[in-house]
C-alpha cells in the first residue's frame, strides 16, 4: 500500500538510505519506480527503467561494487526528477494524479479530507493502529508533562518525537493523510525542540499539549469511522497546523542551521564532500526527508549523502530499543483465565478426593501436591498477565491537574507516587472516572487560590498527592490535598437547606462525611465548569461500589482532605467468605464484610414487633435474617446461636444472620445465565471446590431487598395492632 | 445483564401473543419425554445433552418453576422444572428424572438452559403429515408454545416449541415476580 504513495523524491531519499544488502527496501523502491513509470511521460520513464535495471543487477547478480551501482541509481533518479519537473510544468494536470506525499508540506488549507477510510485499509490494521497510537499518545503526553517540569530533558523530547514520528509513519501507510499531515507538523515542531532551538515551556508547551489533544481527536475520528461514521476533520485542525507551521516559518531563515538537517550537514562538511556555505544555502527546512533537500539543491550528490545519512540513522537506531511485548486480544486472555479457573477447581476436586487423602497412596498424594503447586503458580501468572500498572491513569490525571490549575489560576504541585501499582486491566478504565471526579473535587473545593493560601500561612502553591499502593489484596488510591478540608458548618447548612437533615444535633463526623456522598450535594456556592453541580461524590461512591470497593474520607479543617479509594485487585476473582444458611451455602465478598459476631441476648431488641436491631459498640444496626429473606428452611433462628455478619458502611450498614462461617474461598464470578437475568441480592454464581454452584451475595442488594420487604409489612402490622 | 433485562422488558411490551409467521410444522427428529404420564416431543436440534439429576443450587427470589442453577462444565446455567412450569403437581425426583440441556436462540438472544423432566423416552422420526396444528381451546388458553400435535402409533403427543415455552416473556415474568415468592 505504502509503495503507491511514494513519489520520486521519496524514492530518492529511500535510495540514499538503503544499504546495498537491504533487498526488501530495494524491492520497495523498485515497485514504487515501476508504478511511477506507468503514469509518467516518456522522458521520465527512460531514467526510471534504467534505474530499475540497476536495482535488478544489485539484487540478482550480487555485483562486486553494489555501492557504486546504488550511486548510479541515485543519479538516474535525479534525472527522472528533473524530467518530471519539466513535464509537470508543461502539464499541470499531472499533479492531480500524483498521490499526496507525506513529505510534501502543503498549506494547511489544502489538506485532503477523506470522507471514509480508503477501501484498501484493512480494518484489523486500522484497529492495531488505533491501539498503538493511543499508547503512543499516552507516552507522548507523559513526556510533555516531564518536559514541562524539566525542559532540558532530552530523553523526554526524544520520546515525544518518536511517538509522533511513528504515528506519522503508520498513518501515512494506512493512507490517513490528515493524520500524517498533522503529525508531520507536530514532528517538525518537536525536532526543533529536540535541537534546542526552542524550549518546551509556556506557549510552546501549550501548543504541544494541544497537539496531543488533536492527535487524540484524530484517532477517535478514525475509530468512529470503523463503525461507519464519516471522517470529518475536527475543528481547529487547520488552525493548529497553521500555528505549528507558522512558528516554523517565522524564524526558519535565521535558525535553519539548528534544525535536524544541521547535523547531517555537519557530517557532510566534515567529510569534505561539500562546502559549508553551499549547504547552508539550501533552505528547505520543511522537508521531512533529511538529505533530500541537500541533494535536490545539488550541494552534494546522492551517493555522498547516502553514507552520511546512514551514519545518522544508525545513531538514532540505538535510541529506539524498546522492550518487547505482544498484543493479545482480551477475549483470549479472559478465556485463558476462565480455563485456568476451571483447572483450579478441577484440581481441587482431585485433591479433595477420598482416595488421595486416605493415606493409602502416598505416591499419589505426593504427585497431587506437586500438581497443586504448578496450578497455583499458573493461576498467579494468569492473574499477573491481566494486571497493568496504574501509570496511564495517573498520567491522565496529571494532565487534568495541569489544565485545571491553569484554568482556575491556582498553583499546584502534583506529586504522584506508586504509579507502578498494578491493577486488573478491566478495572483501569472503570476507576478512571471516579479518580478524575475526586481530583476535580480536590482542585475546586480543596485547594485555595494563592492569595488565600498566603493569608492562611500556607505556601502559595498547593500540593496534590496521588498515592497508589497494595494493601491486603486491595489496591488503594489516595488523593490528598492540603487545602481547606471539609467545612463542617457549610456541609450542615447545605444539608439542612436540601432537607437531608433537620438540625446538626448529635451528628457525628462520619455522618457528616456520609452527607457529602448524597446525590445532588454540593457546597460550592457557584457552579463552575469544573465542579459544583452536585453530581460528583455520589457518582464516585456508586462507581466504586459497583467495583466492589469503597471510599473513605479523612479531613482536617484548614489542613486538607484525603479521599482513599479501596478496590479489589480484580473483578474476575472474588475473595469471599463461605457462609452456611440452612442447607444452602453462599459466598459473601470479603470486601463488604466489616466483622462478624455472635451477639448477646441483651444486645438484641425488636422494634415494632418486626424490625430487629443489634446494639454494637454503641451503634444501632438493623438485623436481617438471610433465611427469611431467601425463604430457606432449617436455618438457625436464634441470633445468639447463629452469627451476625456486619456488612456495608454508613447508612447501608446492616447485620446479616447466618448459621456459621464455613471458610474463605477465592472464586471466579460467573453470570447465572441469561435465562434467569438479574436476581436481587445475588451478584452471580461461582463454582465451588466441590463442583457445585455457589451464589455470591450482593450486600447492597440484600439490604435494599430487606427494606423493601420489611417496610410494608411493618406498616400493616402497625395498622393491625395499633396498641403496640 | 442490565441491558438485556431492559431489552427483554421492552420487547414484552410490544405484543404478547403474536404468532411467529416463519414457524412451520416441519417434520424431523424429536426427542420425546414423559411428564405426568403424558408424552411430549422436543426438536432434537435444540437439545445439547441429557444428564441425570444432579445437585441444583436454588436461587432465592425466583419463581418456583426455576429450580436453580447447575455447573455445566464450568458454565453456570439455569434449570427449569417443567412440571411446575406447566402447572403440574410437583413430584419427588426419581432415578429416572433427567435434565435436558437445550440451547435456545429466540429473537437473537442465545442461551443455554436445563429443563427437568420425569423421564426421557426416545428419539422419534415424525413426518410432516403426522403433525397436526395445535388445537384451539378458545381465546383464553395459550397454545402458542405448542408446535403441533404429533400422531405416532395411534397416540398423540404434544410437540413443544421450547423457545416459546422458555420465552423471554417468561423471563420477564421471572423478573417481575422476583421477591414475591419470599414470604
Amino acid at each position: 500500500m505504502s509503495q503507491e504513495k511514494l513519489t520520486l523524491n521519496d524514492i530518492a531519499a529511500l535510495i540514499v538510505l538503503i544499504e546495498p544488502t537491504d533487498i526488501a527496501d530495494l524491492g520497495r523502491a523498485r515497485r514504487a519506480l515501476n508504478i511511477i513509470a506507468e503514469s509518467s511521460p516518456a522522458s521520465v520513464q527512460g531514467p526510471i527503467t534504467k534505474a530499475v535495471k540497476k536495482i535488478d543487477q544489485i539484487t540478482r547478480r550480487k555485483p562486486s561494487d553494489p555501492s557504486g551501482l546504488l550511486a548510479d541509481i541515485g543519479v538516474l533518479i535525479e534525472k527522472a526528477i528533473d524530467a518530471m519537473e519539466e513535464s509537470a510544468e508543461e502539464e499541470t494536470s499531472f499533479s492531480s494524479s500524483k498521490p499526496c506525499s507525506v513529505s510534501t508540506v502543503r498549506p494547511s488549507a489544502e489538506v485532503e479530507r477523506s470522507n471514509s477510510l480508503s477501501p484498501e485499509a484493512d480494518p484489523t490494521l486500522v484497529g492495531d493502529f488505533i491501539a498503538e497510537s493511543l499508547d503512543l499518545i499516552a507516552s507522548f503526553e507523559a513526556a510533555l508533562l516531564e518536559l514541562e517540569s524539566d525542559p532540558e530533558n532530552s530523553e523526554a523530547v526524544n520520546t515525544a518525537f518518536r511517538a509522533v514520528h511513528t504515528i506519522k509513519g503508520t498513518s501515512a501507510f494506512l493512507g490517513l493523510d490528515f493524520i500524517s499531515a498533522f503529525s508531520h507538523q507536530a514532528e517538525s515542531f518537536f525536532s526543533r525542540i529536540r535541537d534546542k532551538e526552542i524550549r518546551c515551556i509556556g506557549g510552546y508547551a501549550d501548543l504541544a499539549f494541544r497537539s496531543a489533544d488533536m492527535l487524540k481527536d484524530l484517532i477517535r475520528i478514525v475509530q468512529n469511522s470503523l463503525g461507519g461514521e464519516p471522517m470529518v476533520t475536527p475543528k481547529g485542525l487547520d488552525h493548529l497546523m497553521a500555528l505549528l507551521a507558522k512558528l516554523e516559518a517565522g524564524d526558519v531563515s535565521a535558525e535553519v542551521g539548528e534544525t535536524q538537517e544541521m547535523r547531517l550537514r555537519d557530517i557532510l562538511v566534515t567529510q569534505g564532500s561539500a562546502h559549508r556555505e553551499e549547504i547552508e544555502m539550501s533552505s528547505a527546512a520543511q522537508d521531512d526527508q533529511p538529505g533530500q533537500s541537500i541533494v535536490s539543491d545539488r550541494n552534494a550528490s546522492l551517493p555522498e549523502v547516502g553514507p552520511a545519512l546512514g551514519k545518522q540513522r544508525r545513531m538514532y537506531a540505538t535510541e529506539t530499543a524498546a522492550e518487547s511485548s505482544v498484543r493479545v486480544h482480551t477475549d483470549r486472555l479472559d478465556r485463558l483465565i476462565e480455563m485456568v479457573g476451571e483447572l483450579v477447581i478441577g484440581h481441587s476436586m482431585v485433591a479433595q478426593d477420598e482416595m488421595v487423602n486416605s493415606g493409602d497412596y502416598p505416591e499419589l498424594q505426593r504427585k497431587v501436591n506437586h500438581t497443586d503447586k504448578i496450578v497455583r503458580q499458573m493461576q498467579d501468572l494468569c492473574m499477573s498477565i491481566r494486571m497493568v500498572p496504574l501509570k496511564a491513569t495517573v498520567l491522565k490525571i496529571a494532565r487534568l491537574v495541569r489544565d485545571l490549575a491553569r484554568r482556575r489560576e491556582i498553583m499546584i504541585n502534583f506529586i504522584p507516587s506508586g504509579e507502578d501499582t498494578e491493577i486488573d486491566r478491566n478495572m483501569v478504565d472503570l476507576i478512571n472516572d471516579p479518580l478524575v471526579h475526586l481530583v476535580r473535587n480536590a482542585m475546586d473545593h480543596g485547594i485555595e487560590p494563592p492569595e488565600e493560601r498566603e493569608r492562611n500561612g500556607k505556601p502559595r502553591s498547593g500540593t496534590l498527592l496521588l498515592k497508589a499502593y497494595h494493601s491486603g489484596g486491595n489496591v488503594v488510591v489516595e488523593i490528598s490535598d492540603d487545602g481547606r478540608g471539609l467545612d463542617r458548618n457549610k456541609i450542615i447548612q447545605k444539608a439542612i437547606e436540601k432537607g437531608l437533615i433537620d438540625s446538626d444535633k448529635g451528628i457525628s463526623e462520619s455522618e457528616i462525611i456520609d452527607l457529602i456522598f448524597q446525590p445532588g450535594f454540593s457546597t460550592a456556592d457557584t457552579v463552575t465548569d469544573i465542579s459544583g453541580r452536585g453530581v460528583g461524590l455520589d457518582v464516585v461512591k456508586k462507581a466504586v461500589e459497583t467495583l466492589r470497593g469503597r471510599v473513605d474520607v479523612a479531613s482536617e479543617p484548614g489542613k486538607g482532605c484525603t479521599f482513599s479509594v479501596r478496590l479489589p485487585l480484580t473483578m474476575a476473582i472474588t475473595d469471599g467468605m463461605l457462609v452456611k444458611v440452612g442447607n444452602q451455602r453462599y459466598i459473601l465478598p470479603t470486601v463488604n464484610i466489616d466483622m462478624s459476631l455472635r451477639p448477646d441476648a441483651e444486645a438484641l431488641s425488636t422494634v415494632a414487633g418486626r424490625g430487629e436491631i443489634v446494639m454494637f459498640k454503641g451503634k444501632v444496626i438493623p438485623v436481617f435474617r438471610l433465611h427469611r429473606l431467601f425463604n430457606i428452611k432449617g436455618a438457625v433462628e436464634d441470633p445468639t446461636r447463629g452469627l451476625l455478619v456486619i456488612i456495608g458502611d454508613g447508612n447501608q450498614r446492616c447485620a446479616l444472620l447466618v448459621d456459621e462461617l464455613v471458610g474463605q474461598e477465592q472464586v471466579v464470578t460467573k453470570s447465572l445465565g441469561d435465562g434467569i437475568g438479574k436476581v436481587q441480592g445475588i451478584i452471580g454464581g461461582a463454582i465451588l471446590g466441590d463442583g457445585r454452584v455457589g451464589l455470591i451475595l450482593d450486600p447492597q442488594g440484600i439490604a435494599t431487598l430487606a427494606r423493601q420487604t420489611s417496610n410494608p409489612e411493618r406498616a400493616t402490622e402497625v395498622a393491625c395492632r395499633p396498641g403496640t | 445483564m442490565d441491558n438485556q433485562t431492559s431489552a427483554t422488558l421492552a420487547k414484552t411490551g410490544q405484543g404478547n401473543q403474536e404468532i411467529n409467521p416463519d414457524r412451520t410444522l416441519k417434520g424431523g427428529k424429536f426427542l420425546t419425554f414423559l411428564m405426568d404420564k403424558e408424552k411430549y416431543g422436543l426438536e432434537i436440534l435444540k437439545v445439547r445433552e441429557i444428564m441425570g439429576m444432579m445437585d441444583v443450587t436454588s436461587v432465592p427470589t425466583t419463581p418456583a418453576f426455576i429450580r436453580g442453577v447447575i455447573n455445566l462444565r464450568g458454565k453456570v446455567i439455569p434449570v427449569v422444572d417443567l412440571r411446575l412450569k406447566f402447572g403440574i403437581e410437583a413430584k419427588e425426583d426419581t432415578q429416572r428424572t433427567c435434565i435436558i440441556v437445550v440451547h435456545l436462540a429466540h429473537t437473537g438472544q442465545e442461551m443455554t438452559m436445563g429443563i427437568i423432566v420425569d423421564e426421557v423416552s426416545d428419539v422419534l422420526d415424525i413426518d410432516q403429515n403426522q403433525i397436526e396444528p395445535p388445537p384451539s381451546f378458545g381465546p383464553n388458553i395459550r397454545t402458542d408454545f405448542i408446535l403441533g400435535m404429533g400422531k405416532v402409533d395411534q397416540k398423540v403427543m404434544t410437540l413443544l416449541d421450547i423457545d416459546r415455552v422458555l420465552s423471554e416473556q417468561e423471563i420477564a415474568l421471572v423478573e417481575s415476580s422476583a421477591g414475591k415468592k419470599g414470604h
